[in-house]
């Protein structure tokens, strides 16, 4: 027992301390968040676009049909567009994606962090704009027509009135969103980043001990995705406190 | 399309089907300034697509609204028989009545032909001539009125009240104005403060519509239309979801207002209201206006049998 304590703690100083090679992690980490945090906002923009074109489709395509003319076929142009993009990007893995944003489409660019920040965010962005379209069909339809009766036309009742509406019913599952993309992020290391998950496989490659540096990048994303979900619910109570 | 009268709205030939359902079946209404103009019919009779349709909440399938003189919706050709008479259509269809009918009467073939159209739907204006097209566009461009541009006039109440949820009471007020009227944000927080006096809601102007009561949300909400100084103000069954002992609060705002002078339309079962304040009372069965009057003769002395049995069984 006391042979066994002493082996992990062997193991700890060698996978850990000799070298800092604890730093590895950190940074790893360190780019393992900024990965996420750009992307996701990335995937914000793209995901209330892409909702605002869907949704504004589904919501006049009957009238705008009956009238013909140029604003019909310029919106549901981009609406196939839109259709299009959430079909090849929620219908290719994550890590095809990155590799072909890498390799092919900004193969001369050397900066694989903002590849892997625009990968991760269109990818994203494909998930929130159903998010989003969710959450503008969940919004009254009494509100739009409020909006419209006052004389706002249709782009402003949506961002004065339905967009913000929509985010309160949407942020936990925003949240949601969040944690998956901290997750997937982990494939980063396919083209070269150092990203938490790289850091860990590093470490391993340098010590051969396998254990320590994998059940730590282990234990750092578990640690990141409860302390997240934990915010997610008290957050949900909040909103939903605010409801009464 | 100019009248002596000037009419602050004027329907005319509307319809409205819903797939195959036919809501409206021809209306054709005028409502003039000052009037308070009380709609009332019993469920499913159209009243409350009819007035969704004066502010193109609902798009008519056929007919014109024209709001102070200003054409809001499409032009429909079937109101302009010179128009109908360029259409390739009708062209082809009068040729073919006269040859089967020589010696028929240049107002019989337009009369026959243009109702043979109507019927049939048979207008497709893609297919249309270049003349045809050019009429339509003229008389469009000459009367169209920008549709937000025009809703800017014409306030709106509904059943549900549909306060912003995520503004307060005073947001509630102020948005469109500011936004809309260039208003500054000041003046119109003045503004909500003196109308929210005139309710007797002062204190709720930071709450948030949750906060409220219907009585309490329905007022701030014909504030809300108030705000914008419209000339008209559309009330769809404003009473109709609240709780019995909020109707009265409610009715007395809209009292109080038509008393002011303000031009009102209500859709309502508030006979009641209808009696005591109404200019005129439409009633509005199976799509059409079955009968309209001053309120004393309409209640009083009611002409068809179906009004008769309506209002036997609500008063």
């Amino acid at each position: 027992m006391k042979e066994w304590f002493a082996d992990l703690a062997q193991q700890f100083r060698l996978n850990f301390i000799t070298g800092d090679r604890w730093t590895w992690l950190l940074d790893g980490f360190k780019m393992t968040l900024v990965i996420t945090f750009f992307a996701t906002l990335l995937g914000i923009a793209i995901g209330v676009v892409i909702a605002t074109i869907r949704s504004s489709y589904d919501k006049n395509k009957e009238s705008m049909k009956k009238k013909g003319g140029f604003g019909y076929r310029v919106l549901s142009f981009f609406n196939g567009l839109c259709g299009l993009y959430l079909t090849v990007i929620r219908g290719t893995p994550v890590v095809v994606q990155l590799l072909i944003m890498y390799f092919i489409i900004f193969a001369s660019s050397t900066n694989s962090t903002m590849v892997a920040v625009i990968s991760f965010g269109i990818n994203s962005g494909a998930y929130v704009a159903e998010i989003f379209r969710g959450g503008i069909m969940s919004v009254d339809k009494g509100q739009f027509e409020a909006g419209r009766s006052l004389g706002f036309n249709y782009i402003q009742t949506m961002i004065y009135i339905v967009i913000p509406q929509m985010f309160k019913i949407v942020l936990p599952m925003l949240c949601n969103e969040f944690i998956v993309l901290i997750k997937e992020t982990s494939i980063s290391g396919y083209v070269g980043i150092r990203d938490l998950t790289k850091a860990g496989d590093l470490i391993r490659g340098r010590t051969f001990s396998a254990f320590m540096p994998l059940i730590a990048v282990a234990l750092i994303y578990l640690a990141v995705v409860i302390i997240f979900t934990k915010l997610v619910k008290r957050l949900e109570r909040r909103l939903r406190n605010s409801d009464h | 399309m100019t009248t002596e009268r000037k009419a602050l709205i004027k329907v005319d030939g509307l319809y409205k089907f819903f797939g195959d359902n036919k809501v409206l079946r021809g209306i054709s209404a005028e409502i003039d300034k000052g009037e308070v103009v009380v709609v009332i019919g019993p469920s499913g009779s159209g009243k409350s697509t009819f007035l969704r349709c004066l502010n193109l909440l609902e798009e008519p399938t056929y007919g014109e609204v024209w709001l102070e003189d200003k054409l809001v919706t499409p032009v429909d050709p079937y109101l302009h028989p010179d128009v109908i008479e360029l259409s390739k259509t009708y062209q082809k269809l009068a040729a073919k009545y006269k040859s089967e009918h020589p010696g028929a009467a240049d107002e019989e073939v337009k009369k026959t032909v243009i109702k043979e159209i109507k019927d049939g739907d048979l207008l497709n204006e893609k297919h249309e001539g270049k003349a045809y097209k050019s009429l339509m566009k003229k008389i469009y461009d000459e009367n169209y009125i920008n549709i937000n541009l025009a809703r800017q006039k014409v306030g709106m109440v509904f059943q549900q009240f549909n306060l912003f949820e995520n503004l307060t009471v005073l947001d509630n007020i102020t948005l469109a104005p500011v936004k809309l009227l260039g208003m500054s944000k000041a003046d119109a927080e003045k503004k909500a403060a003196e109308l929210l006096e005139r309710i007797g809601l002062s204190d709720k102007a930071d709450s948030y519509p949750v906060q409220l009561s219907g009585g309490q949300k329905q007022r701030i909400a014909i504030v809300r239309s108030l705000a914008m100084d419209p000339d008209v103000i559309l009330f769809d069954e404003p009473t109709s979801a609240l709780d019995p002992e909020m109707v009265g609060e409610v009715l007395d705002v809209m009292k109080e207002l038509a008393k002011s002078g303000m031009t009102m339309v209500v859709v309502t079962h508030e006979m009641g209201f209808a009696r005591e304040v109404g200019s005129r009372v439409l009633f509005m069965d199976e799509g059409v206006i079955n009968e309209e009057n001053a309120p004393e003769e309409f209640f009083g002395n009611p002409q068809s049998p179906r009004l008769k049995d309506f209002l036997s069984k609500v008063l």
